[in-house]
């Protein structure tokens, strides 16, 4: 395998004006993304971007967010419909056959203009699942109610997630919502779908992000401390949540198996948790016990972009890296009900 | 649930609603045409002036700022046209043959498309052929009534192959 590594890392500003279009949420995102290693668009040799235009509302809206990477003379580029970070797993195959080594990869998302539960019905079956219009917060709850029962776990529990995810979002930029909370206040509050309140489910925002990866004895020379991509992997479970066991996640065990999770110890991890349970059920999927800090960014939970908030956890762990110093970090994304899809990125300092 | 027809379909029973807000660019190209002004976006890099502008250059991939604001007379070269024959569907409000032409303002480096002709018999219409714009009556839809001839001396059709679209 070739060594390659994140080497920047840029968000789109939190406020954006009314109508803004992603095309100029992503053009000085990805200017910064760029010249933060002294590179400009031309030096870029392959793009991979991630979005969907069900959220848009348009057909083949990717194709006017081009024009914010540059995409004349023409370029070599990609498009996956799902969030960034499986446009970065393609750039990463990309960069492997070792003919370019420079790549950038970015996605986008709004979700303004619509009822994010009626985008998200239409990903279901369309036989039996679609026409229930079940909205994600029900879904959310079987697993939330499985993984309970399961792990004898409590809404407690969750709601120490919440207020540990409010904590440690403090200044940041990003932060749809922050703050000192208690756990028992939160459970005060009324169920939204039992058993998940309000501060279980993550805060929706648009969003944007720009990751540049480079190959080999470049990316030391463009970042004094890139993160090098030591492991990346992801799966699915089946797409009928009936037919699957909720109260565990086989497709992201078997991601951090592919990533490499387990060779070494993990000193922090962003995981793409949408909701509180969904976190604690990750760190137990891949294998992460109470010495990993999880989620310093506040993680989803805090600010959830469709589209884009798993590729901000890669982001993040890759900040942890070139900005506090750690040598072992995890970024990990999700699509899908009930944590259907899985990535695991392992990334290493040195 | 619904009914079915036959054991082998069933109606889709779902929908997505839009509530799409125009982008600040479009508000502001509206708002100035409203006032009979028409307003493109100069590319800082290439100079490239866009009728109407996104707010950057798809070209250079640079923003365009307030500073690139460019007021371009209401006058240019049809560049491409089409005569569309209405066909009589309910609802329907055209009754006779009209042409849809994508004209290049003057100063501009790209074509305004789907622009209404008028004063014209759709067998006189030609590519080079100038125009200017008419005015719609105050509390119009659309600020803009149709384009129609202005007497200027057509521009060779070569000249403008490459704004068609």
């Amino acid at each position: 395998m070739r060594d390659i590594a994140i080497v920047s890392f840029a968000q789109a500003e939190k406020d954006q004006p009314e109508g803004q279009t992603e095309t100029l949420m992503l053009l000085p995102t990805i200017t910064r993304a760029l010249e933060a290693v002294g590179l400009t668009r031309k030096d870029v040799e392959f793009t991979c971007s991630g979005s969907a235009d069900y959220l848009s509302g348009g057909v083949f809206t990717f194709v006017q967010t081009l024009s914010a990477a540059g995409a004349w003379p023409p370029i070599s580029e990609s498009h996956v419909e799902m969030d960034g970070a499986w446009a970065l797993y393609e750039a990463w195959v990309r960069l492997q056959h070792d003919d370019v080594d420079v790549a950038l990869v970015y996605s986008s998302g709004k979700n303004v203009a619509l009822d994010f539960d009626d985008v998200l019905n239409i990903q279901m079956d369309p036989y039996y699942l679609m026409p229930l219009c079940a909205r994600r917060d029900a879904f959310a709850a079987l697993q939330a109610q499985a993984y309970l029962a399961r792990s004898g776990r409590s809404e407690k529990d969750l709601a120490d997630v919440a207020a540990r995810c409010r904590r440690s979002a403090v200044g940041h930029p990003m932060a749809e919502v922050s703050g000192e909370v208690d756990a028992a206040e939160l459970l005060a509050n009324e169920y939204v779908a039992a058993p998940l309140r309000a501060h279980d489910a993550s805060v929706l925002a648009l969003g944007a992000a720009a990751v540049v990866l480079v190959a080999g004895e470049r990316a030391r020379e463009l970042c004094e401390r890139p993160a090098w991509i030591r492991g990346i992997d992801h799966r699915v479970d089946s797409h009928y949540p009936g037919a699957r066991d909720l109260s565990v996640s086989p497709s992201a065990q078997l991601a951090a198996r592919g990533a490499g999770v387990a060779d070494a110890p993990v000193e922090v991890a962003e995981l793409c948790a949408s909701y509180t349970h969904e976190e604690l059920l990750l760190c137990e999927s891949l294998g992460l016990g109470s010495d990993v800090a999880i989620n310093p960014s506040g993680g989803a939970l805090v600010s959830n972009p469709p589209m884009v908030a798993g590729l901000t956890r890669i982001g993040e762990a890759f900040r942890q890296i070139r900005d506090h110093g750690h040598r072992r970090t995890l970024g990990h994304a999700s699509s899908g009900p009930c944590l259907q899809q899985n990535l695991v990125c392992v990334l290493e300092g040195e | 649930m619904s009914e079915t027809d036959d054991g082998n379909f069933m109606k889709q029973v779902v929908s997505v609603e839009y509530d799409t807000k125009p982008s600040p660019q479009q508000v502001a190209y509206a708002k100035d045409l409203a006032r009979h002004r028409i307003v493109g976006q100069r590319c800082p890099e290439c100079a490239l002036t866009y009728v109407p502008g996104s707010g950057y250059c798809p070209i250079c991939a640079v923003a365009i700022g307030a500073d690139g604001h460019v007021e371009l007379e209401a006058r240019g070269t049809v560049t491409t046209f089409t005569v569309v024959n209405p066909v009589q569907y309910k609802g329907q409000q055209e009754k006779s043959p009209y042409v849809v032409a994508a004209i290049l303002l003057d100063g501009a480096g790209v074509a305004l498309g789907h622009q209404r002709l008028g004063e014209v018999e759709p067998d006189d219409v030609r590519i080079g052929m100038r125009v200017e714009v008419e005015w719609a009556e105050a509390g119009a839809a659309n600020p803009i009534a149709h384009w129609g001839p202005n007497g200027e001396p057509d521009v060779p059709a070569d000249q403008v192959q490459e704004h068609v679209l």
